[in-house]
């Protein structure tokens, strides 16, 4: 073995060792919160390449976030430089995204296909609904679509079927609006992978040849879509290697089946498990207690969490009498780690600071709630207290008001025959274009199959000024489509913008307006250089498989607050886990051992030091309701536990009106 | 022509700000203390911004007036005697709280800047950053070193001051979150620091003990958050009355255009000596440190203050005179010379009764005749100022939060002149 490797390799612990080392597959590593799973996974990735002799090219990475993948792209190129860009490494929607690009015409896809996002899902679906005559309600349009994908799965034959009467109509509905505006949605995305593969052997064959060894990230969060892709891509040679947790696995709404993790053995009868236990994230006494929950749950794999790190402090848990008074003392912990953040509340003894070599600050804390309505009163007294947060994983940047009307008219360009994109954009900035007469230009477009798009230019429903409107604007988009190659991508954004209105339109509805587009500038500025119309298919596409973008800094300092599935691969110092209550964790009707998964994933982001906070009375979802402590908390030894019960509020009576201050 | 600056201010939209710190009340109390040039302070709360841009309109480059129509009101009820003009100056301060070099880093700066498009640029950024609207002075997780370098890219021609920059909380060489250099917090960009602000608790000598602090121009202002409080500290400058004018006199720190500054006696400011409020427990540096820096009632560590701080930073002996030093005088607001009843309905009729007869603050601080003092409010007060020029004080330091007390006279002098009934 060369030097480099064996450097690699001398800096794992033995389990790890034995994972890199394994022999072709099938092998499975299962791997605990914090014991090296992307370490080890990167390692393989580079003892493959640099001592197997195994080509880049030959290697496929798959995992689930965009995040992750760029997060093992970066660890691979540290380890062997610039050979890292040309293993295959992406997520699962990514891969079929390209693969349907090339080899999708054999389905009869459009070439220029594109992604429909979650808005884009929704107006295709109403008019779906629209066309076989049921109600398009919000609600009734995402019940829908909700059962839709369920009938979609049972008609990949993933799913055991049931009575789908009056499903097919809707669905096919649904998929036609899709292709008339030359889009997939995300689950299609994989639907057609999976059936490009299992219809075109050669299609199969070919990628077969071309990847050696397939490895998984995730392993737990694979849904049955997704298995019968990686078993199509893996061949009989049965090339892979795949790390995951059973304990973390808490994607089951989505449809993730984490047996399959239990059942490897059965499935891959000649298939090695490996076990990595040792954690380097956390302290003994979080360990213990992430241990002795998850023990509890009955079908999972025997994984004992051990760590050498030093001895820390026992699990503080702290009752509270209702929510605000979480969220206060929540704020006030914060201040009191960084040691204060105005002289006015150094001058009021509200915090101490005498302590000169402070270590925590505002990045070390993660606030994590089981629901994303829990941190609604968190958010607003952060907000109140001036403290620097972010809620992670909440407004997407991709869905905001001006970014998604650019992009619908990027879509336009570049594919004018995207009638959701066109919609979107008819009346936006308003060319007195109604919702009324918008139906009825559908309708007719409808009639004659064609386009809005073609339809505006020979409409009879529309009025002379509606059509100098209309005609304008197909013109204009015409016009902006000649223009494109010559600017960068982040000049024809801001041209595109202005040329069509839009950005007075909304900078004078609201000036933060203009700071998403100049944020959405510069993220559409990496793509300066290339070719506009390439660079404009490439930023779509970025934009629409995007499940998260930064819209913050990495640089900056702030708390983080999200949801336990958000914190999925994160780890902080310090963790406050909030609403540890009967009805929230676990929810009321969950699955009690993914509720309980779902605890552990919460407990096992800490490195140093865990807050298990819950309040006696919570006010959710319309009501205000009494709340018992979770049964989670009485599932580790109170030996590891240190409790402190804020007392309830003393009763007052009214407040006496404010002192009239006209002298003031 | 000299004129006084002061351009550390807050908005009412800062926390524990008085109500009454608008426009209009700055440009009244700017002329009664006979400031020239006013900060508006935060900038970057977006209300304020918007309020500033509805209130003032450009007057000499780089610096803004009241409009007229509002002014006018304001003019009415001021004394013909302080009536003079205001400019206003785009500032704000940034609170900057993020981890440097594995510690947890607490620093205020100023930022001035020329034009609202320039603040307009800069405020895009940081709004992006973290969250402009619930305080006046901004808490964001943002380097110190990072901040500079957006107000560079931003807005180049802005001026970057790291504020009141010894206090132990929030300052660049604060004792509890701050630097022990110049460079630590700024690393490549510290080249651009060319200024910083000294703060209530320190004065120009003791900074001239450090000889990092050499090429840097000492500034001074009053960081107010009540009208009265304006001119706590100020800068006396001679050059042009315009934004470059006042940039140039600080960058440069040349006596021909930066007179020099006003300040407190530094033993008056909060964080002088070391101490524990709690158990109100003032230390000298030596005591601190014959105490092992432990409150000697409670045994919590004390709060170090500045003069502790300097000492340990320092590397020149005390009584060092820096190359760019600048002169200074030390004054107590008119309302404290005598020392009692700051706050009473007499202290301020006669207050406003003294500037209507011998002008504003500044002139009967440092300028007025004695005799004349002593004709229109007394003999008391006159003895007073008078000890005060001479810097004739007696004075318990200020620790840990609370404020110092200047004393300019004694019993016996109140007795002797029992038989007075002026009210200063």
């Amino acid at each position: 073995m060369n030097v480099e490797t064996n450097r690699w390799l001398e800096d794992l612990n033995d389990r790890q060792r034995e994972a890199v080392l394994a022999g072709d597959g099938p092998v499975l590593v299962v791997a605990g919160p914090g014991t090296g799973k992307t370490k080890t996974l990167t390692v393989r990735l580079a003892y493959l390449l640099a001592e197997r002799r195994i080509a880049p090219e030959a290697l496929l990475a798959v995992t689930f976030t965009t995040r992750a993948a760029r997060e093992m792209r970066e660890r691979l190129e540290r380890l062997i430089g610039s050979q890292a860009d040309r293993v295959v490494l992406g997520t699962f929607h990514g891969f079929c995204f390209q693969l349907l690009k090339t080899e999708g015409h054999r389905l009869d896809l459009p070439p220029d296909f594109g992604v429909a996002d979650r808005r884009d899902q929704i107006t295709i679906m109403q008019r779906a609904l629209r066309r076989v005559g049921e109600p398009d309600t919000r609600t009734a349009t995402q019940r829908k679509l909700h059962e839709v994908t369920a009938f979609r799965r049972r008609q990949a034959n993933v799913e055991p079927p049931v009575d789908d009467t009056g499903m097919t109509e809707i669905a096919e509905a649904y998929q036609r609006q899709l292709r008339k505006c030359e889009l997939l949605d995300f689950d299609e995305l994989l639907f057609l992978g999976v059936r490009l593969l299992e219809g075109y052997a050669d299609v199969r064959e070919s990628l077969q040849q071309q990847y050696e060894h397939v490895l998984v990230d995730e392993f737990q969060d694979v849904d049955p879509v997704q298995r019968q892709l990686l078993r199509f891509l893996a061949g009989d040679r049965n090339r892979l290697w795949a790390v995951g947790d059973g304990d973390q696995a808490i994607y089951a709404f989505r449809g993730a089946e984490s047996e399959h993790l239990l059942r490897f053995e059965q499935h891959f009868p000649n298939g090695r498990v490996i076990t990595l236990e040792q954690s380097y994230r956390f302290t003994p006494q979080i360990a213990a207690v992430a241990s002795q929950v998850i023990r509890r749950n009955a079908s999972r794999r025997p994984v004992t969490l051990n760590t050498a790190n030093a001895s820390g402090v026992p699990v503080h848990v702290v009752s509270f009498p209702d929510e605000q008074a979480e969220a206060a003392w929540i704020v006030r912990q914060i201040e009191e780690r960084v040691g204060g953040t105005s002289h006015y509340q150094q001058y009021r003894g509200k915090v101490t600071d005498t302590v000169s070599q402070r270590e925590q600050s505002f990045r070390d804390v993660a606030v994590l709630c089981r629901l994303h309505a829990l941190t609604k009163p968190l958010q607003e007294a952060l907000r109140n207290s001036g403290i620097p947060h972010r809620v992670v994983g909440e407004a997407r940047f991709f869905d905001k008001a001006i970014v998604k009307d650019v992009l619908a008219y990027l879509r336009v360009i570049l594919n004018p025959h995207d009638d959701s994109s066109f919609a979107h954009v008819l009346n936006r900035p308003p060319r007195g274009i109604g919702g009324q007469t918008q139906a009825a230009l559908e309708a007719e477009a409808e009639r004659y199959g064609l386009s809005l798009y073609a339809a505006l230019g020979r409409s009879a429903v529309l009025s002379p000024s509606q059509t100098r409107g209309a005609k304008s604007l197909v013109q204009l988009m015409d016009d902006v489509r000649k223009n494109k190659d010559e600017q960068s991508l982040s000049q024809f954004i801001a041209y595109v913008a202005d040329v069509t209105g839009l950005r007075q339109w909304r900078i004078d509805q609201d000036p933060r307006h203009e700071n998403d587009l100049l944020l959405l500038r510069s993220i559409a500025a990496k793509y300066d250089g290339v070719n506009t119309g390439k660079a404009l298919e490439q930023f779509l596409e970025e934009a629409s498989l995007a499940v998260e973008v930064d819209d913050y800094d990495a640089s900056i300092d702030a708390v983080s607050l999200m949801t336990i599935h958000a914190a999925k691969g994160l780890e902080f110092p310090e963790v406050m886990l909030c609403g540890v209550e009967e009805g929230s964790l676990p929810r009321e009707n969950g699955d009690l051992e993914e509720e309980r998964r779902l605890f552990y994933v919460g407990l096992t982001r800490a490195k140093e030091r865990v807050w298990l906070l819950h309040c006696r009375s919570r006010f959710l979802f319309g009501e205000r309701r009494d709340r018992d402590p979770s049964r989670f908390l009485q599932e580790f030894d109170e030996s590891l536990k240190e409790t402190t019960i804020m007392p309830d509020r003393p009763r007052r009576s009214k407040p006496e009106p404010e002192q009239l201050s006209l002298l003031g | 022509m000299s004129f006084i600056a002061d351009l550390h201010i807050h908005s009412r939209y800062s926390r524990a700000v008085s109500r009454d710190m608008v426009p209009e009340s700055l440009y009244r109390w700017a002329q009664l203390k006979g400031i020239t040039v006013v900060g508006t302070g935060d900038f970057t709360h977006p209300a304020w911004f918007t309020e500033l841009q509805e209130k003032l309109e450009p007057a000499e480059s780089g610096l803004y007036r009241l409009k007229p129509e509002l002014a006018a009101p304001v003019d009415a009820g001021i004394p013909a005697s302080c009536r003079a003009k205001v400019r206003f100056m785009l500032t704000t301060e940034i609170s900057s709280i993020y981890k440097r070099h594995d510690r947890t880093r607490k620093v205020h700066n100023l930022i001035f800047a020329p034009s609202f498009s320039a603040v307009a640029n800069m405020t895009d950024k940081l709004a992006r950053i973290g969250n402009l609207h619930s305080d006046g002075r901004p808490i964001l997780g943002l380097d110190s070193e990072e901040l500079l370098r957006i107000m560079i890219e931003r807005a180049p021609d802005a001026l970057f001051v790291p504020a009141h920059a010894w206090t132990p909380h929030f300052s660049v060489f604060g004792a509890n979150s701050g630097f022990d250099s110049l460079e630590e917090c700024f690393g490549d960009l510290s080249p651009h620091i060319h200024v910083i602000e000294t703060g209530l608790s320190s004065d120009p000598p003791m900074n001239w003990r450090l000889s990092q602090l050499d090429g840097i121009t000492l500034i001074s202002n009053s960081d107010a958050h009540s009208p009265s409080k304006l001119g706590r500290e100020a800068n006396v400058l001679s050059g042009d009355l315009s934004f470059d004018g006042i940039k140039a006199a600080f960058t440069s720190g040349d006596p021909a255009l930066f007179e020099g500054t006003i300040e407190f006696f530094p033993e008056e400011g909060k964080y002088h000596y070391d101490g524990h409020r709690n158990c109100q427990v003032r230390l000298s540096p030596e005591e601190a440190r014959a105490h092992d820096d432990a409150c000697p009632e409670c045994g919590k560590p004390v709060t170090r203050g500045v003069m502790h701080r300097v000492e340990i930073l320092a590397d020149q002996p005390a009584g060092h005179r820096a190359q760019r030093a600048l002169p200074y005088r030390s004054l107590v607001p008119l309302v404290e010379v005598r020392g009692a009843g700051v706050n009473t309905k007499g202290v301020t009729e006669a207050y406003h009764q003294l500037l209507a007869s011998l002008g504003n603050e500044f002139e009967i601080l440092m300028n007025v005749p004695i005799a004349a003092i002593e004709e229109n409010g007394g003999g008391l007060l006159a003895l007073a100022i008078q000890r005060m020029r001479e810097g004739n004080v007696t004075i318990a330091p200020g620790y840990d939060g609370e404020y110092g007390t200047v004393r300019l006279l004694s019993q016996e002098d109140r007795q002797a002149d029992a038989s007075q009934t002026s009210l200063f």
